[in-house]
């Protein structure tokens, strides 16, 4: 079976029903790594605010919370800064921290890559790319609630 | 600027990161038993291994063991949220089986790493290494601590 197959497709289009048609599967189902630590360009590391779990941890003497802010911090910690858009600028990387829109809890991460296309991990399972960071706002992922944007070095 | 189209290539390698976790499997293996007293002790009477597999009741844990398990993976699927991962109530009543599910994982996680890997640590409050090693890297070190046990 083909990596980026339509039954795969099917399955996440599901779960992420504002993913259109310009997206893709892009690795393999990995275990690994969450879509934090994705964002953050690791890719053998759960990140998350949560300890005595084997293959977690949260980075940087961060505060054990899902406030926006804490995770803010976490990509402070890797030289980005807030900015006002998802837009792609030459020489520069992007991530987008997603909140649910109720508790205001973080839930997800994505980030932009330096041919400006978008990559988000889907849990356990696999990487897909897509055009912007809205693509997979919905039920599961809520809402972009900052963009944050790097030089690349 | 509009950010450019998705090129329609096939998958290409993943950009190169610095690895966060330097140690081999092997090398973490002697450290590797941060395990709770407590449970080791329980273990080390044989008192499991013949409760588990010869308890009249194996198939019926077996039978509950993936039902929890199919449902927990379906609720959760796309989930990076370990909390909710780990207080989703399929993944409660794997935990809650307790000493009878750990065959049950062992074998699961030997097929196929996963972060099932989870409900060991909760069963047995214990992580199979107090450094960031990977998931896989955990997978592997459990079922050493299995066979050892005779748990699988």
């Amino acid at each position: 079976m083909s990596l980026d197959n339509p039954q795969d497709r099917k399955i996440i289009e599901a779960i992420l029903p504002n993913l259109k048609s310009s997206w893709r599967i892009s690795s393999p189902r990995e275990p690994k790594y969450n879509c934090i630590a994705w964002a953050g360009l690791k890719d053998n590391i759960w990140w998350w605010p949560s300890a005595g779990f084997d293959g977690v941890e949260w980075p940087f003497g961060l505060p054990y919370n899902l406030q926006l802010n804490t995770f803010i911090k976490l990509f402070e910690n890797l030289n980005y800064e807030r900015c006002d858009n998802s837009n792609f600028e030459v020489g520069h990387q992007k991530v987008a921290i997603y909140i649910n829109d109720h508790t205001k809890e973080c839930t997800h991460a994505a980030r932009q890559n330096l041919k400006g296309v978008w990559t988000s991990k889907l849990g356990e399972h696999w990487d897909i790319e897509h055009p912007d960071p809205f693509a997979v706002e919905g039920p599961d992922y809520g809402v972009v609630a900052v963009i944050m944007k790097r030089k690349h070095t | 600027m509009c950010p450019p189209p998705l090129a329609l290539e096939p998958p290409i390698a993943r950009q190169s990161t610095p690895p966060t976790l330097e140690l081999s499997v092997d090398d973490l293996v002697d450290n590797s038993l941060f395990l709770n007293k407590e449970f080791l002790q329980l273990l080390q009477e044989d008192f499991y291994y013949n409760h588990i597999y010869k308890s009249p009741s194996y198939y019926f844990n077996q039978s509950k063991f993936f039902k929890n398990l199919n449902e927990w993976k379906k609720q959760i699927l796309f989930s990076s949220d370990v909390q909710k991962i780990t207080t989703n109530q399929n993944f409660e009543a794997l935990v809650n089986m307790g000493v009878n599910a750990i065959p049950f994982i062992l074998q699961e996680i030997n097929d196929s790493p996963s972060n099932l890997v989870w409900v060991l640590n909760k069963i047995t409050k214990s992580k199979i290494s107090e450094r960031p090693i990977s998931i896989d890297q955990a997978c592997t070190l459990w079922i050493k601590w299995g066979r050892k046990h005779n748990l699988i």
